[in-house]
């Protein structure tokens, strides 16, 4: 299946905003921690404090991907994390899924897919080696039970990884950077476009012989 | 390589900037991926998962040596339970009960013989339910005590893993 079958919801290109919102996002995903913001037309995180994450919440989505491109990493460790189906965002209910990635130069078990529930992290499966550069993109897909999670590089999207978990059904879509020198930009997904036909948008279809 | 299940539990991951917990045969994954091999878990009742590993037959006697592992007695989820002697039905029976089923439970849906039924029987019934977790901060606790949630199938699990 094509990844990602939806297009950009925000490219960042406006005048600076802090915290963002622009009428679509809200924040933060989890409580007492520090909104994103647009800096220099790009996400950005605040210029102090450890963790900075917002979700789109302009529509929620069940079936679903997330996507963003990352211009600038951060230190070792700092993690850079999209989220699909939140729930309760902001409370002490919080549901979701999370696609974490540690930046290291030389990755190592660096990368997790979670389940949260009620703020408590489960880990599904085993950790993941994640080689994220710069400007390169992350991505999540979220597909009924089937969590994959995807890296852009060397111009093409390739699978990570993939988990299955039914627990969550729908939610919003976010992003979190940790500490305060990763960017991203070009934010994208939604509901995942399923191409006519009932095949999944990108997927080449079987040629019929016609006599 | 060979194929094999193993019940273990959850472990607690520190250092965390929220409460988080992991599949305990993660401690095992480099050593699984030198063997080229794999994993794949679902999560059951009482703080348990169900494990099926793809690994060298040397880790798979590391991991089965490590404490808080045990692995299933036969590897295939049609093979039968006939075989086991009453000590290992007795190590099952315990197991699932440690999960959090009664023995009332667990005669209804297996049987009060296990011998007569597969792993896959056994392992089914053990991933019939579990619990959503909550975070106790005063007691500084992942507590699994919220409303029963639907497992991942062990035949999900089966298929990734082969």
């Amino acid at each position: 299946m094509a990844f990602p079958t939806t297009g950009l919801l925000d490219n960042f290109n406006r005048a600076d905003e802090n915290p963002i919102g622009n009428g679509n996002w809200s924040g933060p995903i989890w409580s007492g921690d520090n909104q994103l913001r647009v800096a220099s037309n790009q996400c950005a995180p605040q210029t102090s404090g450890p963790w900075h994450n917002s979700y789109w919440s302009a529509a929620q989505f069940g079936n679903c991907e997330v996507y963003a491109t990352v211009p600038t990493v951060g230190a070792t460790d700092d993690d850079l994390n999209l989220y699909v189906r939140i729930a309760s965002p902001g409370g002490a209910g919080l549901d979701c899924y999370i696609f974490a990635i540690g930046y290291q130069a030389s990755p190592s078990n660096n990368s997790v897919i979670y389940r949260v529930d009620n703020t408590t992290l489960t880990q599904l499966g085993a950790s993941l080696t994640v080689d994220l550069d710069a400007a390169e993109k992350i991505g999540f897909e979220c597909n009924g039970s089937s969590l994959t999670a995807y890296l852009f590089e060397s111009g093409a999207w390739a699978s990570q990884a993939s988990r299955t978990d039914s627990t969550y059904s729908s939610g919003y879509i976010g992003a979190e950077i940790e500490n305060n020198t990763a960017r991203l930009d070009d934010f994208g997904g939604g509901t995942i476009i399923v191409a006519s036909g009932g095949m999944p948008a990108g997927v080449l279809q079987p040629m019929g012989i016609v006599w | 390589m060979s194929l094999t299940w193993f019940i273990c539990t959850y472990k607690r991951r520190i250092g965390t900037r929220h409460p988080t917990r992991y599949c305990a045969m993660d401690d095992f994954t480099d050593a699984i991926r030198l063997d080229s091999g794999d994993w794949a878990e679902t999560e059951v009742l009482g703080n348990y998962a169900i494990v099926k590993v793809r690994a060298s037959d040397a880790t798979l006697s590391s991991i089965a040596g490590a404490a808080g592992f045990v692995r299933l007695p036969v590897d295939r989820l049609n093979d039968s339970l006939v075989a086991l002697n009453g000590g290992q039905i007795r190590t099952l029976r315990d197991r699932l009960i440690d999960m959090g089923y009664d023995d009332a439970e667990i005669d209804s849906s297996l049987g009060v013989n296990l011998s007569v039924r597969t792993l896959g029987d056994l392992l089914r019934f053990a991933a019939s339910r579990r619990r959503k977790p909550r975070y106790d901060s005063g007691q500084d606790q992942i507590v699994l005590d919220g409303e029963v949630q639907t497992c991942k199938s062990i035949d999900i699990v089966d298929s990734e893993v082969r």
